[in-house]
């Protein structure tokens, strides 16, 4: 579903993925951790073209993307994304925030994606909710929206970049949630987080970066219980209050 | 001073009322319309685009607006080939050159604060929209330029005033707007205190009214304060 060879980012000078080589098979979920600043954010953003890479070949659900991202667009909803900071369009309420694509790039009429979304919202628990505008929600409730908003294109791939980082931290488990139903459904999902507790349930595999290169990838048990690398440990110890 | 005079002021000042309101109301339509493209091309990716608007508006908003009414009015009728051109019949006619010079300025200033909107919507409205495969065209009409023209409201109800204020300068290339009726008068009567203060106490009136709508739209459609923040530069 995934492949990603040999890729090399630079901004400016500096270097910050050095041949990163990965593959993610249909209905596999990764976990990306790593210390700030690893990269691992600047890897799912190079994966669905949202950053143009200096080196390497990157193809998913099917599309091959050009370094340059000029062909960006073809991924057309294909490979859903989940923002830090939600992204939600603040003049739109939450039915328009998940219609406007399904509209303009699905074709779908008006009545048809508006039905769909209504579904997406009520499985989302935010039926009530339809009508409010961005700044009416919670943050857990902007990041559920969001999250209809990408799942109404039906994507083959979900990317999530820190998706509870700038939530409040009794909003963070809702949409963990949400996050952990979604991957009980099959779809392929990469998931950048320092929520060990969400990695240990639900990944398949978990991905550990560091300086811009991945220094370890094992199955969740093989990852907490015995770390291979010096650094992986490292991290596992000044994060592990977080781990339970 | 005189209450009589101020009396027979009135429907003098009132006279240039109409012109006053089509100056405005034209060249702030025209204004606005010719403004969208340009700040856009301000914010172009391409030089080709982004050059051409930069000294457009170095050029306009560096020179007094009556000195381009004067070009306009009095110096391309000098241009044989502008005399034999299509344009003669609206160059020709003074409020026609009224109109598109303030037109062509307040299109100047509007390009500027249009650009300077479209800059400040945080980039994840963009990348939202791409990944979502969002059209360039789509994600500039239904994403982005709705948000710059909710939050430009009050830009443009300020601009609206200054076109207003614009508009009596027209007077100097013969049109009879409010100050043109008003400087009529006083050239008649020697009494410009009475008609100048009444010509300004219908500007403001004017400005009041289009305050008062502008006020109107803000409270419907603006957006304060509903920007998700800009996201950090996370790696």
């Amino acid at each position: 579903m995934i492949k990603v060879s040999k890729l090399v980012k630079y901004y400016g000078q500096t270097k910050v993925l050095d041949g990163i080589s990965l593959n993610v098979a249909k209905g596999e979920r990764i976990v990306l951790c790593g210390p700030s600043g690893s990269g691992k954010s600047t890897l799912v953003r190079c994966i669905n073209g949202l950053e143009q890479r200096s080196a390497g070949d990157i193809e998913i659900a099917g599309h091959k993307l050009k370094a340059d991202c000029s062909n960006v667009l073809e991924l057309g909803g294909d490979v859903g994304m989940v923002f830090q900071q939600f992204n939600l369009f603040p003049h739109m309420n939450a039915l328009d925030n998940l219609t406007l694509a399904m509209r303009r790039v699905r074709k779908t009429s008006r009545a048809e994606a508006e039905a769909q979304a209504m579904a997406m919202l009520e499985r989302m628990q935010l039926g009530a909710k339809a009508k409010a505008y961005p700044r009416e929600l919670s943050g857990g409730q902007q990041q559920r929206v969001a999250i209809a908003r990408a799942l109404c294109m039906k994507p083959k791939v979900m990317l999530f970049d820190e998706p509870t980082s700038a939530l409040d931290p009794e909003m963070v488990q809702e949409v963990l949630d949400v996050m952990t139903a979604l991957s009980r459904e099959g779809l392929t999902m990469i998931v950048v987080t320092h929520e060990m507790g969400f990695a240990r349930n639900v990944a398949d595999r978990i991905v550990f970066m560091d300086g811009g290169v991945i220094l370890e990838e094992a199955a969740p048990d093989a990852f907490f219980e015995n770390p291979q690398h010096n650094r992986t440990r490292e991290f596992l110890r000044q994060i592990g209050p977080r781990t339970h | 001073m005189s209450p009589d005079i101020f009396i027979r002021a009135i429907p003098i000042v009132l006279q240039g009322l109409q012109l006053t309101l089509i100056i405005t109301i034209c060249s702030f339509v025209l204004g606005q319309l010719l403004a969208l493209p340009l700040g856009l091309a301000r914010q172009a990716a391409s030089p080709l685009l982004r050059w051409p608007a930069a000294v457009y508006t170095f050029l306009i908003r560096g020179s007094p607006l009556l000195v381009q009414l004067f070009i306009i009015y009095y110096g391309l009728g000098q241009i044989p080939a502008v005399r034999e051109s299509v344009f003669w019949p609206i160059l020709r006619e003074p409020l026609y050159c009224g109109i598109i010079a303030i037109a062509l300025n307040s299109a100047a200033y509007m390009a500027e604060v249009v650009a300077g909107a479209l800059k400040r919507v945080p980039k994840g409205q963009s990348e939202a929209c791409i990944s979502l495969g969002i059209s360039r065209r789509h994600r500039f009409t239904d994403v982005l330029l709705p948000q710059v023209y909710r939050e430009l409201l009050p830009n443009i109800g300020n601009e609206i005033i200054l076109v207003l204020k614009s508009s009596s300068l027209a007077s100097a290339i013969t049109i009879m707007e409010i100050t043109g009726v008003a400087r009529a008068f006083t050239a008649r009567t020697f009494a410009p205190f009475e008609v100048f203060i009444t010509a300004g106490i219908l500007y403001l009136a004017i400005g009041f009214a289009f305050t008062f709508l502008f006020r109107q739209l803000e409270r419907r459609y603006g957006i304060t304060g509903t920007r998700t923040p800009t996201p950090e530069a996370s790696a």
